[in-house]
């Protein structure tokens, strides 16, 4: 099978709109989370969000929106256009400018694209609200774009004018990595050269509000205080919006062109826990089977991972389970450091998987592992798990990154040094 | 017929981010009918819609300018092209009459025809 490494990074996220910006938000622990006054004004429960800093989107025509200078769309380009799908062309111009991408690159029957987002909830209710209230015949033909649940997967390979694989992954909040491990297999086969891997959403009240519904969100109002995994106090997430996109590439490819590369992808396992439609087997039992496959697929043993990203949402119900998950692999003999880095970016749905793989390949690139910020007091249910409440500058070898999504979809991802 | 104050906002608002231009020449269609008027507030829409419009503005182009090739216009901004017609002018457009216009003339004629009828 061939190797495959990770060769560009691309982020707009709530910690930062560029890797040197969240890198340093990473080693300072800095949260991206921020009081949202327009999410507050509606509703009673829920008032954080992990913000995205520099685009606003106050209504829903696209040339009322504005970006930060860099990002820059004509009227046409900004037609179809969903608030994920701008936040990724501005990460996946980063993304191509770090690989060091070309035009024909991007655009080559071996570059593919693998993507995740739930949609835009906002412009899809827009969408059907004007068909509804004003016809068919007085709603803009666009929005049968905007109001697809795969919205950006059809924005972006139009955007880029991708020719290879392109599919759009949608299972909770694993779907970015699914996605990932999905394009790692293509390229591994032989199937592609370079795959574009893309996790986002829209930080919306539309998209965060049902999540309240559930009352799994965090109702704090002080940004300092929440989101908390594994802290004895958690009292549920905070959603963040935002992209992230990885270039992965052939190894043999990524040499021949004279790129640097971040990480190697080693591997990556995948199980569902076959238990509830949105909680938790709390035995953890459907992440081990993910984690024991990531790490056969890797070739690598419990005792090799030197850092885990979880999972970890500041919910009790996943919190205790991927607890119970990393106590059933990891005994004592081999004890990854643990972080949720959520506490600091908030939880990005479809997002997550994809961010959090980037933050694994920082890690590992610049030498550092990332607290699990927040903490206050840990739940005593993290006895014999080694949560980091602070950063080490201890470098890892292998990362690995975890995903648990609604339905009980479970993805872990393994990255090493090169 | 003075036009209301209702139908003068809607035609603004289907005109949104046309040239002042534009709107006047369609607010006074609304009250005269007059097909005079039509070139200005048809190459006022195109200029709006076209992903290429020439920088020294469609005024110039001939009739034979091709919508998709020449100025850019995709299926999006041509259905556009056709809702803001069917809300300013008041007219109908099947899915099938849109098919056959692909110049600026045969835009033209097919607006007379329209308007005509």
């Amino acid at each position: 099978m061939n190797r495959v490494v990770v060769t560009g990074l691309g982020f707009i996220s709530s910690i930062g709109n560029n890797r040197a910006a969240v890198l340093d938000s990473l080693r300072e622990g800095r949260s991206g989370i921020e009081f949202m006054p327009e999410l507050a004004a509606m509703n009673d429960r829920v008032k954080l969000a992990g913000t995205v800093k520099g685009f606003h989107f106050p209504t829903s025509d696209p040339l009322d929106w504005s970006f930060p200078e860099k990002v820059q769309f004509s009227r046409t380009q900004l037609r179809t256009m969903i608030p994920n799908a701008v936040y990724s062309v501005a990460a996946m111009e980063e993304a191509i400018s770090d690989a060091k991408l070309n035009t024909t690159l991007v655009s080559s029957p071996e570059t593919g694209l693998y993507c995740a987002s739930a949609g835009s909830a906002w412009l899809t209710h827009l969408a059907i609200e004007s068909v509804l209230t004003r016809g068919p015949g007085r709603t803009s033909a666009s929005t049968v774009v905007t109001g697809m649940p795969n919205s950006l997967h059809l924005n972006l390979t139009a955007r880029f004018a991708i020719k290879g694989a392109s599919v759009a992954f949608n299972s909770a909040c694993a779907s970015s990595s699914h996605a990932l491990g999905s394009a790692c297999d293509l390229i591994r086969l032989g199937r592609q050269k370079i795959m574009f891997v893309v996790g986002a959403e829209d930080c919306h009240p539309y998209n965060i509000l049902p999540f309240a519904s559930l009352r799994a969100l965090s109702s704090q109002s002080d940004p300092a205080l929440a989101p908390r995994p594994f802290d004895a106090s958690r009292d549920g997430f905070v959603i963040t919006g935002g992209s992230a996109v990885l270039v992965l590439e052939d190894a043999d490819h990524a040499a021949a062109r004279g790129v640097n590369s971040y990480a190697e992808v080693k591997g990556w396992g995948q199980a569902s826990d076959g238990y509830d439609v949105v909680a938790p087997d709390p035995t953890g039992n459907g992440l081990v089977r993910a984690m024991n496959l990531a790490l056969k697929d890797s070739e690598f043993t419990a005792a090799n991972i030197d850092y885990i990203n979880a999972h970890a949402t500041a919910t009790t119900a996943g919190d205790l389970a991927e607890l119970n998950a990393l106590k059933t692999l990891f005994t004592d003999d081999c004890r990854p450091q643990v972080s949720s880095t959520k506490a600091l970016t908030g939880h990005g749905l479809s997002l997550a998987g994809a961010l959090e793989a980037g933050i694994c390949c920082l890690a590992l690139k610049e030498g550092f592992m990332p607290a699990n910020g927040k903490v206050g007091k840990l739940d005593p249910s993290c006895d014999g798990v080694s949560i980091l409440t602070a950063r080490s500058d201890v470098a890892p070898r292998v990362a690995m990154s975890n995903s648990s999504g609604f339905g009980g979809a479970n993805v872990a991802l393994v990255f090493s040094t090169i | 017929m003075p036009i209301t104050e209702e139908r003068k906002l809607e035609i603004a608002k289907s005109l949104k981010r046309c040239s002042d231009e534009t709107l006047e020449a369609a607010l006074r269609f609304e009250e005269s009918r007059d097909l005079a008027e039509l070139p200005v507030i048809m190459l006022g829409v195109l200029t709006r819609d076209a992903a290429h419009p020439k920088p020294e503005g469609l005024a110039a182009a001939t009739d034979d300018c091709r919508l998709m090739e020449d100025i850019g216009m995709d299926s999006f901004g041509m259905i556009e092209v056709v809702m803001t017609a069917e809300e300013v002018l008041g007219i109908t457009v099947a899915n099938q009459e849109m098919n056959d216009i692909r110049t600026l003339g045969q835009l033209k004629a097919f607006l007379r025809t329209k308007l005509a009828a």
